[in-house]
């Protein structure tokens, strides 16, 4: 069975499990397939679900999720095994526009009323909020050693977002100009980064 | 293809990812391996991150700006040339009042400060305050005894600094520095009516 056993090395080419023989444990109630299975997913659902939903509830949702997929694989829903992954994504995705559909009816359904509304905390914690912080602290340096120009080509595709053909028109850039000045801005924001932490690591062992 | 010969999403897919632009099948591939690669979830968040650090800075740099341009539109649209003009003479009219106050203010000048010299050789040198009006006290003891005297004050590198007649009261030679005298070392000369130079003193002016 050539399931992933350990995650692969960086430059490793990542080779994806044995989808069918997978899918077959499932369906027949095997353990290890589903063991396997939230081996191989649980991370990534969970990653999915916190990037679009929030932390908030996220084990219940990933678990909703796995039972779900558990369950539909078992009644033959899923017609090609190899497409497993696919299937795993359409559930999530489904899961996803499922919440935020409950969420803007719940919210519909409250205008006007005072009391109890659930508010979902969005904010991070206090080490998340001094890291955003501080990459905010970097970023702005970044921009303030960049000419004028440059500046408004990176606040025209990170904060107006518009594209980069869009940017590319509009400022008479060539897309190799573009992408220099991005990849330029971000490396500069990575010396920037590390060179706090080399600080930091000194101050902190001196 | 979205996927690198690594079997990893590129960075230019990624950030693609990120910003919501990628569409199917393209964001279809990049979703399902997110779903089973961690390294590429790991990236993920880093773009992620720099995106928003660039977001957030590039929107307060152009709030600062946004600000910035507001007031000197409001404070360029107030300003017509009529305010301008009151806001002129208004000026002028304060400060021709400042300048009356002043010039009719009676003068307070500082009492002159009596300094008592002795020659320079075996005596101490005598300090003074810089720019203070000085009344020097000569000693002539020895001297031969004359109507009037003229004392000039020299600095080290004899050039005349300053020019006074002198009065003689119980057997002391008077001279007056009113406007004093910058920081330094000073030699004063006293002179006969038939300018034949009778004494020097030092004085060193902090």
């Amino acid at each position: 069975m050539g399931t992933q056993a350990d995650p692969p090395g960086p430059d490793a080419p990542l080779a994806g499990p044995n989808w069918t023989a997978l899918v077959e444990k499932i369906k027949l109630d095997d353990q290890s397939g589903m063991e396997e299975l939230y081996r191989v997913f649980s991370r990534g659902v969970r990653f999915y679900l916190c990037r679009q939903l929030g932390p908030q509830d996220l084990e219940d949702k990933v678990h909703d999720t796995f039972l779900i997929v558990v369950q539909a694989v078992r009644k033959g829903e899923l017609r090609e095994p190899e497409r497993l992954m696919g299937f795993v994504r359409t559930v999530v995705r489904r899961q996803v526009a499922g919440h935020i559909d409950q969420a803007v009816h719940a919210r519909r359904q409250q205008v006007g009323i005072e009391s109890g509304t659930t508010v979902i905390d969005l904010n991070r914690d206090p080490e998340e909020k001094a890291i955003q912080q501080q990459h905010e602290d970097i970023a702005r340096r970044v921009l303030n050693s960049i000419s004028k120009r440059d500046r408004e080509i990176l606040t025209r595709f990170y904060l107006l977002e518009q594209s980069q053909q869009q940017i590319c028109d509009q400022m008479n850039l060539t897309e190799t100009q573009f992408r220099l000045l991005k990849s330029r801005a971000k490396a500069r924001f990575g010396e920037l980064g590390k060179r706090r932490l080399e600080r930091r690591d000194v101050t902190r062992f001196s | 293809m979205q996927l690198n010969r690594n079997g990893h999403a590129s960075e230019e897919s990624l950030e693609q990812y990120a910003s919501g632009v990628l569409e199917e099948p393209a964001l279809g591939e990049i979703e399902e391996h997110l779903l089973i690669c961690s390294q590429c979830q790991e990236h993920l968040d880093e773009i992620d991150a720099y995106r928003a650090a660039m977001r957030s800075a590039a929107a307060r740099l152009e709030a600062e700006e946004e600000s910035r341009k507001r007031f000197w539109t409001l404070f360029s649209a107030r300003l017509t040339l009529r305010r301008l003009a009151w806001v002129m003479a208004l000026g002028a009219v304060i400060l021709i009042g400042l300048s009356l106050r002043v010039w009719m203010s009676p003068r307070e000048s500082p009492q002159a400060l009596a300094v008592f010299l002795k020659t320079t050789r075996g005596s101490e040198v005598r300090h003074a305050p810089a720019r203070r009006a000085l009344e020097l006290s000569l000693d002539t003891t020895a001297l031969a005894s004359y109507s009037n005297y003229q004392v000039e004050t020299v600095d080290t590198a004899g050039h005349l600094q300053a020019q006074s007649p002198a009065r003689t009261s119980e057997g002391k030679v008077i001279a007056a520095l009113a406007k004093g005298l910058e920081r330094g070392n000073y030699f004063i000369r006293l002179y006969s009516p038939s300018h034949e130079l009778l004494r020097e003193y030092g004085l060193v002016v902090d």
